[in-house]
């Protein structure tokens, strides 16, 4: 018996342990590659501590800061899609397909119009997710209960709406303008600063939701099934809506609009086989984080003084990936 | 596990205002195990749902061991009560096991992970519907038969004095269906369990349970001994169709005309 418990997570297990080393190798591979080069002899005094040198200081106040915020806001991005994913019990719910980054996009667009810079593009960006989260939750809402299908088509509908009201403002936007909302709009890390509180947020995050991995596990069989089983569903899913939008708005304000991290990190890990939520929570953590990791460190350091927007690398990197998973796992099941 | 009682007391359904059935008493007590029959939209459904408070009576009170249910906490009444929901086609991931453990969440006080008790209930349950070498299968590949009956390993494995279910033998062959409700009525016996269950077939409600309520398509009900219950004229009656008694070498049967 204790055998098969063994057995049963040990699958789950390796696959953490795996993900671990390579959020570790990105980590790594962020903080070496970059468009200035750094020879080894350099790394070796960078790491014996003297720190004076032009390279120590490209590596810590630049890399560093970049690398520490792509882990979070990758992080934050994969958690905040697989608690939508239960919440809404549909594999496309994402913060992005909902509407949230198109609510926060029209909010930081109008604030860059306005030729607001710095906390103010930060705040918006907070406010306009934010809004927009309410705004979809309580439209489909209505008189009765969330139901998903109801959820997901409001959030849809209201992102082309926004989609359409960025179109509007990208037309009607200063020439001087329009390169730095192109930049926010595919997602950017270079804007990126004071990490410090977003580890927090995602910390806490993540532990109030591995705190109910064992609820979340119930409620993907569907609310009523989770009922009879002693979940307290109604308070499980305003805890999620909560959590996950407040997770959406930190992520986007640290880095703008990125998609598609919150999309495929949890479907990669559920096609590797990880469905229990008390492994799938920390694997987005740890899969999240790496796979932005490692797009920002293809933008930034793939031509020589262009950044591109990591949005772009996120899908380039991503599609194939997903896909690729996608076929190998339905050819293994039939 | 103890024994449980339900009371309904002036219970009335509703669904869209179209009365289900009139207010009605019934007393069901541990160990007795009851066939729930009627025509397809008379209510069963509804009923259980009711039952398993997950949805309020539209009028009159439900109570479970003299305690109101819906004053029961969530986490309580699912110690006591478990009910087997019509399959949905909801897409179900990981292993048997892993959906038959989660049967013992009502058990688990938060964030503990399931011991080798635990797991030694859950292969019981696999046993008990002749799925002991499934557990390590992936759930999505099982047929429906083979997923309608790990969906009553779950709810066995929830471990309740009372267990309502909603069409068990839905999607099973004759060998299964005849094991599982053996296999249930034996149970509820033994362990003093008390059993509702919505049926279709009249012959299994006579061969498997000892009472019988009955739910007339113009919201009128009928409660007792099933011996009693279920003749041809009654049965005629309930399903708007007419039905016959016939004398076989093995027992009655119940044979539509």
């Amino acid at each position: 018996m204790t055998e098969l418990r063994v057995r049963r997570h040990q699958r789950a297990f390796f696959l953490l342990i795996a993900l671990v080393l390579l959020c570790l190798f990105s980590i790594a591979l962020g903080l070496l590659s970059g468009s200035y080069h750094i020879s080894a002899t350099e790394y070796w005094t960078i790491l014996h501590g003297q720190s004076e040198s032009a390279a120590a200081r490209v590596v810590f106040d630049l890399r560093l800061p970049r690398v520490l915020s792509g882990f979070t806001t990758g992080a934050l991005l994969a958690l905040a899609g697989v608690l939508m994913q239960v919440l809404l019990r549909n594999p496309l719910a994402e913060p992005y397909v909902l509407g949230i980054s198109g609510g926060s996009s029209v909010a930081v667009l109008l604030c860059m119009l306005g030729g607001f810079t710095g906390i103010s593009i930060h705040a918006s960006a907070f406010g306009g997710a934010l809004l927009s989260m309410l705004l979809v939750f309580a439209l489909a809402r209505g008189a009765g209960s969330w139901t998903p299908t109801r959820l997901l088509l409001t959030g849809v509908i209201l992102a082309s709406g926004w989609g359409a009201v960025i179109t509007l403002i990208l037309s009607a936007a200063p020439e001087h303008n329009l390169r730095g909302m192109l930049y926010w709009l595919m997602g950017d890390l270079s804007y990126a600063q004071g990490a410090g509180y977003t580890v927090l947020v995602l910390l806490i995050a993540l532990v109030l939701s591995f705190l109910q991995a064992r609820p979340l596990n119930l409620l993907s069989l569907g609310h009523l099934q989770a009922q009879t089983l002693g979940v307290a569903v109604v308070r499980l899913q305003w805890q999620l809506f909560v959590l996950a939008s407040i997770l959406t708005a930190v992520a986007v304000m640290q880095a703008g609009s990125i998609g598609f991290v919150g999309l495929i990190i949890p479907h990669l890990l559920r096609l590797a086989g990880l469905h229990d939520h008390r492994f799938l929570l920390p694997g987005a953590v740890l899969a999240g984080s790496s796979f932005l990791i490692v797009a920002d460190t293809l933008s930034r350091s793939l031509f020589v003084n262009i950044s591109l927007p990591v949005g772009v690398f996120t899908a380039l990197l991503g599609v194939p990936i997903f896909l690729l998973l996608l076929r190998r796992n339905r050819v293994a099941l039939s | 596990m103890t024994p449980a009682t339900l009371t309904l007391s002036s219970l009335h359904l509703q669904v869209a205002g179209k009365t289900l059935c009139q207010p009605f008493d019934l007393q069901m007590q541990a160990g007795e195990r009851w066939a729930l029959l009627g025509i397809n939209g008379a209510g069963k459904s509804t009923l259980l749902h009711t039952l398993a408070n997950l949805r309020a009576p539209d009028a009159g009170q439900i109570y479970l061991n003299q305690r109101l249910l819906a004053e029961w906490p969530q986490q309580k009444l699912s110690q006591l009560l478990a009910i087997l929901l019509q399959q949905t086609d909801a897409p179900l991931t990981g292993t048997v096991l892993d959906y038959v453990l989660l049967g013992r969440h009502p058990h688990l006080p938060s964030f503990t992970w399931e011991s080798d008790v635990d797991i030694q209930i859950a292969l019981q349950s696999l046993t008990s519907v002749d799925l002991a070498e499934f557990a390590n299968r992936d759930i999505a590949t099982l047929s429906g038969g083979e997923r309608q009956r790990v969906a009553i390993a779950l709810v066995l494995t929830q471990q309740t004095p009372v267990l309502l279910l909603d069409e068990p033998v839905n999607h099973l062959d004759i060998r299964h269906q005849h094991q599982l409700l053996a296999y249930l009525a034996t149970r509820a016996t033994q362990q003093q369990q008390l059993l509702v269950m919505a049926l279709h077939d009249v012959n299994l409600a006579r061969r498997y349970c000892d009472h019988a309520l009955l739910l007339f398509a113009d919201g009128t009900t009928a409660a007792g001994k099933i011996d009693v219950m279920l003749d041809s004229a009654t049965l005629s009656r309930l399903f708007g169709y007419p039905v016959t008694l016939v004398e076989t070498t093995v027992g009655d049967v119940i044979v539509p005309l």
